[in-house]
């Protein structure tokens, strides 16, 4: 048996034959039962974003017209196999039936609460005195950037929002 | 012999004594597909366990979330319908493969002297893998498994004397519930677990040091001990 590689090197011996077979076709199953195993164990990691679904958080014919409102909405979160839902916000600008705008409610330097002040037209952040107009734009103070929109659809007169879309800096700022 | 060409690893922690010891055995003639049948349990056995340990990653053993998250991994994560089903199917495998590998081994008195030990740890390892299924049946936190574990439990409480401890025991209380979950996810991914595979190397340790039982032939009294 031992001798088989003595014989001549382009003789496979029966024994070197039946190992390799078997290391093949051992490999070949350990591959094809180790692919789901791995896709199941990565699977967090290469699932990718799951869309946002739109929530109605109001009727356009509910909100005055030009005047920013905080508008308050609820939100199914799916964390797993857990649902909750979420207590959410936004400061919402009718402009007419068809335009309307909605902010993310925390303020583009550190995520301050920021609230509507009538008397100056004018979005304040009480933390560090940042100042936003009605589009968003930082107009003083040290907001890097106009604030944050959400995803927004007007739908037969209902208002869906999705997901908050950070808004790069410049662009609108400069608009 | 084989050729003389040792590898790096060869060099240094010479493994061939215990490859030889391990594969290159005598066995018996008239070993044939019948003998394979403890291969074939055990080969089971890998698949739970590797199939449990990723279906641990997922499930969740609290009554509020062990329903949910069953039909998380059947319905959401990659192949979780197909790790959850070889997990499903294996474990009925490995009872019946169990069960046959044992009524091979009675049949075939290959339990008699000098592998009574072996014998004593395979009926062990039978009862183990009975509890394994037994107490994975409740993790999926469904109608079938909740009355399954009713009736189950209630059975263990009918023994004469013992049987109102066993069953609180088993249950972690009076009834089924948060703690019973808690308590069989134990014993099924931990205790179990561990006793089994503590178990399956001395029964494989005692295969391998005795040798395989030659099947007996009429008219023959066979020589139960076979040259290592
Ligand atoms: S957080 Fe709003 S200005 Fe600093």
């Amino acid at each position: 048996m031992g001798n088989a590689k003595q014989q001549g090197t382009d003789q496979i011996g029966r024994r070197i034959f039946l190992r390799n077979s078997v290391l093949t076709i051992g490999g070949a199953i350990a591959a094809i039962l180790g692919y789901p195993v791995v896709r199941y164990f990565i699977f967090p990691a290469v699932k990718g974003e799951e869309a946002k679904a739109f929530t109605q958080i109001a009727r356009v014919s509910q909100l005055p017209v030009s005047v920013p409102t905080f508008v308050t909405y609820e939100e199914r979160i799916k964390d797993g196999w857990v649902v909750t839902t979420k207590s959410l916000g936004a400061w919402v600008v009718v402009k007419n039936e068809t335009s309307v705008v909605a902010f993310d409610p925390h303020c583009t330097h550190l995520g301050c609460a920021y609230y509507w002040n009538p008397d100056r037209n004018r979005f304040l952040c009480p933390c560090h005195a940042g100042v936003f107009d009605i589009d968003g734009n930082v107009i003083s103070g040290p907001p890097p950037r106009p604030l944050d929109r959400l995803e927004l659809r007007v739908d037969g007169g209902n208002i869906l929002v999705g997901k908050t879309i950070t808004s790069n800096s410049g662009q609108q700022k400069n608009g | 012999m084989r050729v003389k060409k040792e590898g790096w690893l060869e060099e240094r922690v010479n493994l061939e004594p215990i490859r030889a010891s391990l594969l290159d055995r005598k066995i018996p003639k008239g070993v044939g597909w019948l003998q394979t049948l403890g291969s074939a349990t055990l080969i089971t056995f890998v698949a739970l366990v590797v199939t449990g340990v990723m279906l641990t990653m997922n499930y969740s053993n609290s009554p509020d979330h062990a329903y949910d998250s069953v039909q998380y991994i059947e319905n959401e994560v990659t192949y979780g319908w197909l790790i959850r089903g070889v997990h499903h199917w294996a474990a009925s495998g490995m009872v019946v493969l169990a069960v046959l590998h044992g009524l091979r081994t009675l049949f075939s008195g290959a339990y008699k002297y000098p592998r009574e030990l072996t014998w004593i740890v395979g009926v062990l390892l039978l009862l183990l893998v009975m509890g394994a299924a037994f107490t994975g049946y409740l993790l999926p936190w469904d109608q079938k498994a909740y009355w399954a574990t009713v009736v189950g439990t209630n059975i263990a409480g009918e023994v004469p004397v013992v049987g109102g401890f066993v069953l609180k025991l088993l249950r972690g209380g009076e009834s089924i519930g948060a703690v019973t979950l808690v308590r069989f996810y134990s014993l099924h991914a931990a205790i179990i677990p561990i006793l089994i595979t503590t178990l399956i190397s001395i029964h494989l340790f005692l295969v391998v040091r005795i040798g395989i039982a030659a099947p007996q032939r009429r008219g023959k009294t066979h020589s139960a001990v076979e040259s290592r």
